[in-house]
């Protein structure tokens, strides 16, 4: 039941999203760009940058930030905390079950354009790789998952209602000042591939690898902030 | 007492984005000293100070003037569908006074706070420029203040209708980011740049890129495009005007 009230909270966020992003990624592939900068482009670099280097990754990127929104203190602002919190369940669950679901519509954006481009694609005679598609949402995945982490530690701790996406979009911000000075890479700019794709001689973007070792560093960064959420969330008087 | 308890409902929103644009600002007035000294610009010859406050500031593309719009959007937020959701509704509306004047009064003085911060980023590059040695024309930084201002006000005006349409947790910050994002989507279609409508690229208004009354070698405004701003204030206006009567005609 927790499953389907964390969903039925999060579901309009989600399809909004969700249908912002198919939105460019259909724009991508029917108007693809011809030149960039002045500079004769191909379709797939075309999709690249309208998609995973510009306007898309942006939207997802900031986006997520209200998937990570929520939770017992807003309940207790709106007054419904006392029926959840009565609930024979452990406060524990009542935080894992909507970081899960989270997580689940996370992935399911993170694939919305692997899904979409190679298939719309077709449609107009083109054809983008699934595979290098797949790379990028694990890249999404990977790297929205501290931000959509932040979001949730935030909504935990501060009950404003919008001190959690400000307070993450603050940090956001300002990571992407001083996360690279001290050797951590700007999750906007990381989420892009940049550092991971190089230009083809053909001005293809061929993915080259991908960061394992930051995607891992973040992804205990935001189980991290999901322990420390549910500590939080054990110890507070309602 | 209505403008008070608007001002009262948003002042932690203000304050903190006051705040944030004041610390960016600063933060990119003082970044550019310490460019200029280890000689760290990427492009060579380097920008000159007015060129990279246009960039970096005014223009666009991870500028704050992103930022802000973003910050305006936020400001946007609130009105009777959340105080709804809060159970606080019945109380406002037991007060003996229209609904119009509830929308007047919150439109009116999230217009006034858009127009407050829209002058922070110019006001403290102003203040703080002659502490790095460098100057920046007082003309130009009210020009960009005043397209800030009224360009804020259209999105300010969007977002407000967006939280006077959509109900639902933080539903409606994510239609009004979607929103803004299809109209960025929109304007980049090649065939609107053929029509005057694209005069009314809002985005290329407050930055200036592209437009008749900016001077990119100088990086400085000419001269303010009254008709234009005429025009944005006004679809502000009316988009304020459609929130009212949307919420007139809601049950709550």
């Amino acid at each position: 039941m927790l499953w389907i009230k964390a969903w039925r909270e999060t579901r309009t966020r989600f399809l909004l999203i969700a249908a912002i992003l198919a939105a460019i990624c259909a724009w991508a592939v029917f108007f693809p760009q011809t030149q960039i900068e002045g500079r004769h482009v191909d379709f797939r670099t075309s999709v690249y940058q309208f998609v995973y280097y510009g306007k898309a990754k942006g939207v997802f990127g900031i986006l997520v930030i209200f998937m990570g929104t929520g939770g017992l203190l807003r309940e207790r602002s709106l007054r419904t905390a006392a029926f959840t919190l009565s609930l024979p369940v452990s406060r524990l669950r009542l935080v894992a079950i909507p970081a899960a679901v989270g997580l689940a519509e996370l992935t399911a954006l993170a694939l919305l354009p692997a899904t979409l481009l190679p298939a719309l694609s077709i449609l107009v005679g083109q054809t983008y790789p699934l595979l290098e598609a797949l790379q990028f949402s694990i890249l999404w995945f990977g790297f929205g998952s501290i931000i959509f982490a932040v979001a949730f530690f935030f909504s935990v701790i501060a009950s404003g209602e919008f001190v959690a996406p400000i307070a993450t979009y603050l940090i956001l911000m300002v990571q992407g000042y001083v996360g690279p000075a001290i050797g951590a890479e700007f999750v906007l700019k990381a989420m892009s591939g940049l550092g991971t794709v190089y230009r083809g001689a053909a001005g293809n973007l061929v993915p080259t690898g991908l960061p394992w070792g930051s995607l891992a560093a973040y992804s205990a960064s935001a189980l991290i902030l999901f322990s420390v959420s549910g500590f939080i969330t054990q110890r507070r008087d309602f | 007492m209505l403008y008070l308890k608007s001002w009262h409902e948003s002042r932690i929103r203000f304050l903190l984005s006051l705040v944030f644009l004041c610390g960016i600002s600063s933060c990119v007035v003082f970044y550019f000293a310490y460019l200029h000294r280890y000689d760290r610009f990427r492009t060579h010859p380097s920008p000159d100070y007015a060129h990279y406050i246009w960039a970096v500031i005014f223009k666009g593309g991870n500028s704050v003037r992103e930022m802000f719009v973003l910050i305006v959007l936020f400001l946007g937020m609130g009105g009777l569908l959340r105080e709804r959701a809060h159970g606080t509704a019945a109380f406002s509306l037991a007060l003996p006074i229209s609904r119009w004047r509830f929308v007047v009064a919150r439109g009116l003085v999230g217009i006034l706070e858009v127009s407050a911060l829209s002058f922070v980023p110019a006001v403290t590059v102003l203040a703080l420029s002659p502490a790095i040695g460098q100057s920046f024309p007082p003309a130009q930084a009210t020009q960009f203040a005043i397209l800030w201002s009224a360009c804020g006000a259209a999105f300010f005006a969007g977002a407000f209708l967006c939280s006077a349409l959509v109900e639902g947790e933080y539903a409606s910050p994510v239609t009004a980011l979607s929103a803004l994002a299809l109209y960025s989507l929109t304007l980049s279609i090649s065939v609107f740049g053929k029509y005057p409508l694209n005069t009314l690229n809002i985005h290329s208004v407050m930055s200036g890129e592209g437009m008749p009354y900016f001077r990119p070698e100088t990086a400085q405004v000419i001269a303010l495009p009254w008709g234009t701003l005429i025009c944005i204030f006004g679809l502000a206006v009316g988009l304020l005007a459609l929130s009212a009567y949307v919420t007139q005609r809601q049950d709550f």
